[in-house]
């Protein structure tokens, strides 16, 4: 892979501060400072190990955190206190969680296919674990700086479906594999408006690297307004439809039909048990947070502040307020919505969001077009994108079903 | 390993080394098209279809091992074809520039400002030991090059991997009569070609970019056709209940 880990310390960008600039390269500081005794090649194999630890004990503790915030969020919205006997108010679950998990019973049915039955978990985490590596945490943290970062994040969300289909397939349980089915035509049918919905981003910035689209969204109009992709209209509907997408895409409320517990058993996780089904929890929890991450820095403006004058605080502190922001939104998002029928799941996703998306494409195309229209040109302008989305919204036909409608069973 | 959803995991497997190939020769942006369209999309179609059209009969999916005639000419038909193709490949004089840097297929479809890549692939050479004098006598000549069959490039090793591949989709094509292990020994046949188109992207003059670009319609249409070859299989299975490809030889149903 034609890929650096940033191995020497970058030069100072012109205009930093002393004192910001110390705080931004800190990590690498540390980090350099544990290698400086090892000779070259060695050096560059244990500055990798370090940024692939740091990024690995980062986003398990954050997944352990995330399950906590996630239970005392939703008990507070439905007025229930959540999980507070374990530690102080409930402080350590995530630890008891996780040693329940351990000291469980992996059990795996006997005409199972052993081989993918272990392979599954692994493969799904794996595949989540890698597309941590391409997201610019700060303004020096890349783990790896690609050139199709962006390809590269989503062709190994793409590669995940391969690990479900496994697990269904290999419990051979009909329940199983019929689960697995439905969650990847729900994964196959997110996928869709989840790549459509950032291609405009890619039009705006003019690059598929990461590091390339952050710095696109630097710097302030009059000195106040940012300007990030979601300030723009494109950027905005893109962002919206980017959002629908990636709840659905990682399997979260009300898009939770793969494993709905109130519904179903456990989906394609039917005959996983113990540290196998932790694994598959913690994977769908990486994949929340990978495409938050990558929701913050195609549209929110990645690492960069929210105004020069809270550029102050280093830039990866603003990168996690921002990615905390978002998954607090996924919560909150789980806490009021109910689950959507599989048949309006679908409806959503190839009937308003695909040609939602296909339209924000040409919009994009007009705005980035037009940018340097002026004066009553701009209202123009403005016009044209904001009226051009509301073709999606058709009329209701008579005899034609609505989301809502009671379902009528035509090809049962 | 006679479990058909077995052989198609495996085939997957394949087609990430195809875009490990495609990495290997930096082209990164058309290895991310290739895992994101072969392992997202056409794998979960090909799964998809072989669940849809499994033998009411048989408890599991076993694929039946192809009639012994059938299997003789096609692994015939395939060896003759890679006796034909690789002494072939082997006795060409061919272009061995390998472009100090190659462009970046993100910025050439961006229409980048100069088409080159800000690092250079790794550079895993197969003759390393052979690469410092073949450069010098590459300053006298400029491109091309006889290798009077003795000494190989890059390029050939390229070449003849890729027609091996192309051989035993052929093969595999022609000897089987389930449709679906025909389509994938045809995705084969395809991902050999898009091989060749890499290879010579990566050896042959710099700062041309349309090998990549070949390559990204042969991926989207190989999509495509994955996709409607599938539609025909399910379609004939509900017709006939088999997809063996003898009983669907008449148009009349």
């Amino acid at each position: 892979m034609s890929a650096s880990v940033s191995v020497l310390l970058p030069p100072l960008a012109a205009g930093q501060v002393g004192d910001s600039a110390l705080l931004e390269r800190l990590p690498l500081m540390a980090r350099d400072l544990l290698t400086a005794g090892l000779s070259e090649p060695w050096r560059w194999l244990a500055n990798s190990l370090i940024t692939i630890g740091a990024v690995i004990v980062i986003f398990a503790s954050l997944f352990a955190l995330l399950t906590l915030v996630e239970r005392k969020v939703l008990g507070r919205v439905q007025n229930r206190p959540g999980p507070n006997r374990t530690g102080w108010g409930g402080i350590l679950q995530p630890l008891a969680d996780g040693i329940k998990m351990l000291t469980k019973e992996d059990i795996v049915p006997r005409s199972a296919d052993r081989l993918l039955h272990f392979l599954a978990p692994v493969t799904l985490l794996a595949l989540s674990v890698i597309t941590f590596a391409v997201i610019p945490y700060g303004r020096h943290l890349v783990p790896v700086e690609l050139d199709a970062a962006v390809l590269y994040f989503f062709a190994a969300g793409a590669a995940t479906e391969l690990a479900i289909f496994m697990a269904g397939w290999s419990s051979h349980n009909k329940y199983s594999l019929l689960a697995a089915m439905r969650a990847l035509a729900q994964l196959i049918s997110y996928e869709l408006p989840l790549l459509l919905a950032f291609v405009p981003v890619i039009m705006l910035a003019g690059s598929l690297s990461t590091t390339a689209i952050v710095a696109a969204q630097g710097g302030w109009l009059w000195n106040f307004i940012p300007q990030w992709h979601v300030l723009t209209p494109p950027g905005f509907a893109g962002f919206v439809i980017f959002m629908v997408a990636a709840l659905a895409e990682s399997n979260r409320s009300p898009f939770d039909l793969p494993e709905a517990e109130s519904e179903l058993i456990a989906g394609h996780l039917t005959e996983y048990s113990g540290f196998k089904y932790a694994l598959f929890f913690m994977a769908e929890y990486f994949g929340m947070c990978a495409l938050s991450g990558m929701a913050v820095t195609l549209f929110l403006g990645g690492w960069q502040a929210p105004l020069p004058v809270l550029e102050f605080v280093p830039s990866y502190l603003w990168f996690a307020a921002k990615l905390l922001l978002v998954l607090l939104g996924f919560i909150w998002i789980r806490a009021t919505f109910p689950r959507l029928r599989i048949d309006q799941l679908t409806r959503l996703a190839w009937k308003f969001l695909v040609p939602l998306a296909l339209i924000n494409l040409g919009t994009a195309a007009f705005w980035s077009l037009t940018h340097d229209w002026a004066g009553p040109m701009q209202l123009v302008r403005w016009g044209g994108v904001s009226l051009a989305p509301s073709s999606d919204v058709r009329r209701p036909r008579p005899g034609h079903q609505r989301g809502i409608a009671p379902r009528t069973y035509r090809y049962a | 390993m006679r479990n058909l959803i077995r052989s198609v995991l495996l085939f997957v497997m394949a087609w990430g080394g195809v875009a490990a190939f495609y990495l290997w020769a930096g082209a990164e942006f058309l290895a991310f098209a290739q895992v994101l369209v072969y392992i997202g999309a056409v794998s979960m179609v090909t799964l998809f279809a072989v669940l849809l059209t499994r033998p009411r009969d048989q408890p599991d999916l076993v694929i039946e091992p192809p009639a012994r005639a059938r299997a003789a000419a096609g692994i015939t038909i395939g060896a003759c074809v890679a006796a034909v193709l690789i002494p072939a490949i082997w006795g060409q004089g061919l272009p061995a520039t390998d472009r100090p840097h190659p462009p970046s297929a993100v910025l050439l479809l961006a229409g980048g400002a100069d088409g080159t890549a800000r690092r250079r692939p790794p550079d895993r050479r197969l003759h390393s030991h052979r690469r410092p004098a073949r450069r010098r006598r590459a300053g006298v000549h400029p491109l091309i090059r006889r290798t009077g069959g003795r000494a190989m490039s890059p390029l050939h090793l390229c070449l003849i991997f890729s027609a091996l591949l192309f051989c035993i989709g052929l093969a595999g094509a022609l000897a089987r009569s389930h449709a679906i292990l025909v389509l994938l020994g045809i995705e084969l046949m395809l991902n050999a070609a898009n091989l060749n188109f890499i290879a010579f992207w990566r050896y042959g003059p710099p700062n041309a970019g349309s090998g990549i670009v070949f390559v990204l319609f042969a991926i989207a249409i190989a999509a495509a056709e994955a996709a409607v070859g599938l539609a025909l299989v399910i379609a004939i299975y509900r017709h006939r209940q088999s997809v063996r490809l003898q009983q669907a030889a008449q148009l009349k149903g």
